[in-house]
């Protein structure tokens, strides 16, 4: 099987997992207990205003119907019109996209960046004080919420050493150095957890790599050790830091709705949290999908590059 | 073999160097012991700091009091309210397990058999199992959470629910992938050679060996578990005021970060301690557990 | 030997070994390496001393612990923590290895030395092309070399070590390969660089016997075009006597016995060279025949290899040598060299004199279970004991116990999506075969692995539901029986399995294990369960002690003792057995064979005895079958089978056992073993078989010949132009 097959049959999948999760999404608002115009209204609504926004809203029809409407129409495009807005959904989500993806990407990146260079030294350096260290920052980094180090880093570097912003957003396109400056403490508030379980992950499956037969055969040749690691072991090494990446990237993007309120950071996180507390129907539908969506995508980019690393992937079955 | 001479006698040091090797694995594992160190502390505290601190005087509000920082009187300080913060901070430790266990135990309960399950059977049910479970694993996490919460009214028992709800697939499918290696392990195949019925062979000989894998996703779940109720309460979507949560005392803290960095650090160091002893925990049995299953979990049979 | 030891003053000057006056390309001295465990510092070598000359073949062989695969790692100084080499030294060249520097200890395993592995899989790294992996070995030893000569040299060698396209599989992945070819690349990039030594580590353990005999073969030639010294470490005798010029046979991290290979097989002095030769079934050792012992049993050492946790006093062997005396407790004897024939000779026993004297012996009382007399004696009473059959001698020897006719088990790979697309493939694993087992004898199943041989044991006991085809027990067909009826049956038919480890829960103790079945069946109350558990675990040669242990504290030969009284537990009719000594030394091996001889007569069991190896088949077995991708190619007695065989397929499957035929007349059977998912038209044989005779193999399924005796042959060719054809030959 090719590569490009695989990828074929991953997107058939995809398209499955997201029939499924588009049910849920709906179902969460729809099914689960509580009325959506009483939310709305909340308690200050007489009987009428709850029927006639009833009535306005389709509340009336039958769930499945309404749902068949909505996906139809999401399928072209439409997610129907925000409540609180009066927008609609989809182009409130597409102008909010660009800075939460952003955000994600520079978490991903500055986590990846300084990780995988610890998880080497540690692992390589076994058992030496910076293995210790490493450790313990590690340990640090993922027993902490990213809204604290968040709260720490404003502290720290915007309120006392005021090297940084502590808030807001500037497009990358726009300009470069400031969407940097604005980005650097959301992005690394986002992606420390992150950067402490590839760095654990590098360790522990490096160590194991290093162990396996195919390093004696390397030793056997004569190469040097930079050689062995780098070009042998570490590549094998990469296959579980990668499925770690991938199981992640959900509390990456489910941290970015906690860590834009905190920055105050104008994305698709901060869209979806306002629509919740508003009980704003249409957009809490149309901003979840849209997070699992992206969210199910980068997964299939991570099968799709682990598949890219181990050809044993698409072969079926393996050794 | 050492083993191969012995008498009568022999039968009880045989026990008693099975438990000294299992003492031997634990102590020699640093992480585990320090993690079960914390977790137990935080216990003792959990139980304890409620008969000593009245959850009433801690949420009593001292306007003249507030913003102390920290002092013989007030050892964490005082938040917004003058509320005396190691009062608070303490309390948070019960809130935090409660949390933490409840909405583990929700999710083992029903994650763990259906893993079993589809493990275990394979063919369509596994089939049927785990494709829903992708789908609720297409989602990030704390979004479903909060969105059950936001839905169903932000409380902390039901952030502790929709938590629980949202972790089911994740036990489920360590669960599976573990029952799956220990059904073709071939003591499974003797028992059904024996005629063992299916549910016997699932539940006494399949998921007790899987158990070391699901003990310590359950460790670490606890320690997610904190972290996203945490997150919650911070966002307004768990706990309520003045309810002595520590997602709640930094989103409080959030505004007075300059003027009262205390209000955030001891809330932050109580979640970090906590989640600390259980990743700890989780990590340190995992290496225990892993090389030899021959520990004294599971069955006493007959 | 071991007294030559006065190391160069400095190797720098280069004087090479052949210059020192003697043909010593290695010399290994007082080489000793420890591990450091918790439980104590095991010592792996303990002092050994070995030497290699030019162009010569050394065996090193040994039970699992002996200590050789960490003789050879510490050789070329591969020994990892918790590992460490704690004394001696490797002398290659004028140089020590254990000193030499990072740099120069990268060349010389670069250039001087190379190692092919156990596990081929394992040894090639899967996220690198195979001509990658290649090339970084001939680099490696010629960096001077541009990029087109590397991958021109790389194809060279692949070629040369019998990779067929060499050039257009250049660029794909190890996994692409099968386990042979795997292995041929390993000893391409161990040969890259041309290396005066190479040491090769059960490099043959991980594969079929008929693959097996391909690397063999490929070894002695690379040796002979390369002049190279070989290192071979084995446990398997056969394999040494095929290949080795000399041999070491170590024992708990001692050599125990040197010199030259056929004069030892003939002539073994140390007890436990002696030993082994008489435990293992396939030689036809000369020394060790017509000696004591009942014939259809094997003479076997008893116990097991010693904890080698801390120190030894009196020689590390006298526990189990039938001839220790008080002397041999003093202390560990040296090695002691002696003239035989004059042929040269090191043994470390103080009694090695009186070796003729020194007899392993093996004696069993027949016995019976009390329980089982008494359910014979019962036997009218249906009830109480459904589907129990009446004594086993008591019925008409016509009828087989259990037998199996077109039985057939299809896997459907795929997942749900090719399900849809009807994409899937048919893993024909049983393609319709028909077996019998009489009652109190032993059927073997004989074939390589992925035959089926395993899947269809597992479909006669209805572990898997047959795809097709009916299995009788006892004039009954348990195909489609409900599950109560099945539960029933199961009394009747037992099974062990091959991996002791793996067949026994680790987290109950041996009492729970084997009173278990009986609680399950109901056969007795719990004060009655526990007396027979203590029966039976001294009937398979444990004692009551054990019960209370647990499965990880217990020795893979004990474990296997374990397993085969769970099954007794239930008062079985028939045991299946799957590769039951296959994962056991051969010490070990010759103790459960003997026990699974005693019980079957003692009880009247049958057996289906699975197997990949001939020898083992051979000793048990009163009937044999050979399969081949799903099909039994030829059936029948243990005699008209293998001696001669007529049927090609068993031909070459028994000349491939190493040690047995005379190199010339060997049969090397080309090629792999098929994916049963994509059989071969006609005879499935036909791609691979030595006696193909035309279009007729390619295009025709053979029928089954039986000339009226139950030896039933799957060949185009018949019996009696088989015979002409193989008598042709050799004219």
């Amino acid at each position: 099987m090719s590569l490009a097959r695989y990828a074929a049959r991953r997107l058939v999948f995809l398209v499955g997992t997201l029939f499924g999760a588009s049910v849920i999404t709906f179902a969460l608002v729809n099914v689960l207990p509580g009325d959506v115009a009483v939310m709305i209204l909340g308690t200050s609504g007489s009987q009428e205003q709850v029927a006639v926004l009833r009535q306005e809203l389709g509340l009336n029809q039958p769930v499945y119907i309404r749902y068949i409407d909505w996906i139809a129409g999401a399928l072209q495009g439409d997610l129907g019109r925000s409540l609180r807005f009066g927008d609609p959904v989809a182009a409130l989500i597409a102008q909010r996209f660009p800075a939460s993806a952003f955000l994600a990407f520079s978490a991903l990146t500055i986590a990846v960046l300084v990780a995988i260079p610890l998880g080497v030294v540690a692992a390589v350096e076994q058992n030496t004080w910076k293995d210790f260290l490493t450790s313990v920052a590690a340990f640090a980094g993922i027993s902490l919420p990213n809204f604290f180090w968040g709260m720490l880093l404003i502290l720290l570097i915007a309120s006392y050493a005021s090297l940084l912003p502590p808030s807001g957003y500037v497009s990358p396109f726009v300009d470069p150095a400031a969407a940097v400056a604005h980005v650097l403490l959301p992005a690394s508030a986002l992606g420390f957890s992150l950067m402490a379980h590839i760095t654990r992950m590098t360790r522990s499956s490096l160590i194991e790599e290093l162990r396996s037969g195919y390093i004696e055969l390397a030793k056997m040749k004569g190469l040097s050790d930079r050689r062995i690691v780098f070009r042998h072991a570490l590549r094998n090494a990469f296959l579980p830091v990668l499925t770690v990446i991938g199981f992640q990237l959900g509390f990456l993007f489910g941290g970015i709705i906690i860590i834009e309120q905190l920055f105050a950071y104008p994305g698709l996180g901060r869209l979806a949290f306002n629509a919740l507390l508003s009980r704003d129907a249409p957009l809490i539908q149309g901003s979840v999908l849209t997070i699992a969506v992206v969210f199910m995508t980068s997964n299939l980019v991570v099968d799709l590059l682990y598949a890219v690393i181990d050809p044993r992937v698409t072969s079926g079955g393996g050794s | 073999m050492a083993a191969e001479t012995g008498t009568a006698r022999f039968v009880d040091e045989y026990q008693r160097e099975r438990l000294r090797r299992l003492a031997r694995a634990i102590r020699h594992n640093t992480k585990a012991v320090v993690g079960l160190g914390i977790i137990l502390g935080l216990v003792v505290l959990a139980v304890a700091s409620p008969m000593l601190i009245s959850e009433e005087a801690a949420n009593q509000m001292n306007v003249q009091d507030r913003f102390a920082s920290p002092s013989a009187e007030h050892p964490f300080g005082t938040d917004n309210f003058g509320r005396d913060m190691l009062s608070r901070t303490l309390l948070g430790v019960r809130i935090s397990l409660y949390v933490g266990l409840v909405s583990v135990a929700i999710a083992s309960a029903v994650g763990v058999p259906l893993g079993g399950l589809a493990g275990y059977a394979g063919g369509a049910v596994d089939d049927a199992v785990m494709r829903t479970m992708d789908v609720l694993m297409s989602f990030p996490p704390i979004l479903v959470a909060m969105t059950i919460t936001a839905v169903i009214g932000p409380t902390l028992n039901n952030a502790i629910l929709a938590l629980g709800l949202v972790y089911i697939p994740y036990f489920a499918r360590v669960t599976r992938s573990e029952a799956i290696s220990v059904s073709q392990e071939e003591f499974v195949e003797a028992a059904q050679a024996l005629g063992e019925r299916d549910s016997y062979v699932l539940f006494r000989e399949v998921l007790p060996n899987a158990a070391a894998p699901i003990i310590v996703q359950a460790s670490i779940s606890i320690s997610f578990a904190i972290l996203a109720a945490a997150g919650l309460s911070f966002l307004g979507l768990g706990a309520q005021p003045p309810t002595p949560s520590w997602g709640l005392m930094l989103q409080q803290a959030k505004q007075y970060l300059t003027q009262a960095p205390w209000m955030a650090i001891f809330p932050g160091l109580g979640i970090a301690v906590t989640v600390l002893g259980f990743n700890l925990f989780g990590d340190g049995i995992r290496d225990v557990l892993d090389p030899d299953a021959s520990t004294e979990f599971g069955v006493t049979d007959e | 030997m071991s007294s030559h030891s006065t190391p160069p003053t400095d190797g720098e000057l280069g004087s090479s070994a052949a210059a020192d006056g003697d043909d010593h390309l290695l010399t290994v001295h007082g080489l000793e390496t420890v591990f450091r465990t918790e439980e104590g510092t095991v010592t792996a070598v303990d002092d050994v001393d070995l030497h290699l000359d030019q162009g010569e073949i050394v065996g090193l062989v040994g039970e699992s612990g002996a200590g050789k695969s960490a003789t050879a790692e510490s050789i070329l100084r591969l020994i990892e923590s918790p590992g460490e080499i704690a004394g001696g030294t490797v002398e290659y060249d004028g140089r020590d290895v254990l000193e030499m520097d990072e740099s120069r200890l990268r060349e010389f395993r670069g250039t001087d030395a190379g190692m092919v592995f156990q596990d081929p899989t394992g040894t090639l790294n899967p996220t690198m092309t195979v001509g990658r992996q290649v090339a970084e070995a001939v680099r490696s030893t010629d960096p001077s070399l541009s990029g087109a000569e590397v991958r021109e040299r790389s194809v060279a060698i692949m070629e040369r070590v019998g990779i067929p396209n060499a050039g257009s599989r250049y660029d794909e992945y190890p996994h692409q390969f099968s386990g042979g070819q795997k292995q041929r690349i390993v000893f391409g990039i161990a040969i890259a660089s041309e290396p005066d030594l190479l040491v090769a580590d059960e490099p043959t353990t991980a594969l079929d016997v008929t693959i097996q005999a391909q690397i063999l073969d490929l070894l002695v030639e690379l040796r002979d075009e390369f002049g190279m010294s070989v290192l071979f470490i084995t446990h398997d005798l056969g394999v040494v006597r095929e290949v080795c010029d000399r041999v070491l046979v170590m024992y708990a991290g001692s050599v125990v016995e040197s010199g030259a290979v056929e004069s030892m097989f003939a002539e073994p002095r140390h007890p436990y060279t002696k030993g082994l030769l008489a435990s293992n079934p396939g030689l036809d050792a000369e020394a060790v025949e017509g000696q004591g012992g009942a014939p259809d049993r094997l003479r076997v050492i008893e116990g097991s290899m010693p904890d080698l946790t801390g120190a030894f006093s009196g020689c590390k062997y006298a526990d189990r040598c039938p001839g220790a005396t008080e002397d041999c407790r003093r202390a560990h004897p040296g090695l002691e060299r002696v003239d035989l024939d004059g042929t040269d000779r090191e043994v470390a026993c103080y009694r090695h004199e009186a070796i003729d004297d020194i007899e392993y012996t093996y004696d069993h009382e027949p016995r019976t279970l009390s329980w089982r007399a008494e359910d014979e004696r019962a036997g009218a009473s249906a009830e109480a004991t459904p589907g129990v059959p009446d004594a086993g001698g008591g019925r008409a020897g016509d009828d087989p116990v259990l037998s199996a006719t077109g039985l057939k088990k299809h896997f459907e790979t795929g997942n749900l999506l090719d399900d849809l697309l009807g994409r899937g493939e048919t893993v024909r694993a049983v393609d319709g075969i028909d077996l019998g087992i009489d009652a109190g004898e032993t059927l073997g199943l004989v074939g390589e692995s992925g035959c089926g041989k395993s899947t269809a044991a597992r479909a006669i006991l209805q572990l898997h539901e047959p795809t097709d085809g009916t299995v009788v027990y006892q004039g009954r067909e348990i195909t489609g029986s409900t599950k109560a009826e099945l539960r029933e049956i199961r009394r009747d038919l037992q099974v062990v399995f091959q991996n002791p480890q793996s067949s026994l829960n680790p987290r109950r103790t041996v009492g729970q294990i084997v009173r278990r079945p009986m609680k399950l069946h109901g056969l007795a109350d719990a004060d009655e369960r526990r007396e027979r558990a203590r029966e039976l675990i001294t009937e398979v040669g444990l004692d009551e002690r054990h019960l209370d242990r647990r499965p990880g504290d217990l020795s893979g030969g004990q474990q296997q003792r374990v397993a085969v009284a769970r099954a007794l537990a239930v008062n079985p009719e028939v045991i299946v057995l799957d590769e039951p000594v296959s994962g056991l030394d051969v010490s070990i091996q010759a103790q459960i064979l003997n026990l699974l001889s005693d019980l079957q007569e003692d009880l009247g069991l049958s057996y289906l005895f699975i197997s990949h190896n001939l020898s083992v088949i051979e000793h048990i077995c009163d009937r044999v079958a050979v399969m081949y991708l799903g099909e039994l190619v030829e059936r029948g007695t243990t005699a008209e089978v293998f001696d001669p065989p007529f049927n090609p397929y068993t031909e070459a499957l028994l000349s491939a056992i190493p040690g047995r035929v005379e190199t010339e007349d060997r049969i090397v059977l080309e090629g792999d073993v098929p994916d049963p998912s994509n059989v071969p038209s006609g005879c499935r044989f036909h791609p691979r078989c030595p006696h193909k005779i035309g279009d007729v193999c390619e295009t025709e399924k053979p029928a089954v010949h039986d000339p009226g005796d139950g030896h039933g042959i799957k060949c185009h060719l018949l019996r009696e132009e088989y015979r002409d054809r193989v008598d042709w030959e050799e004219i």
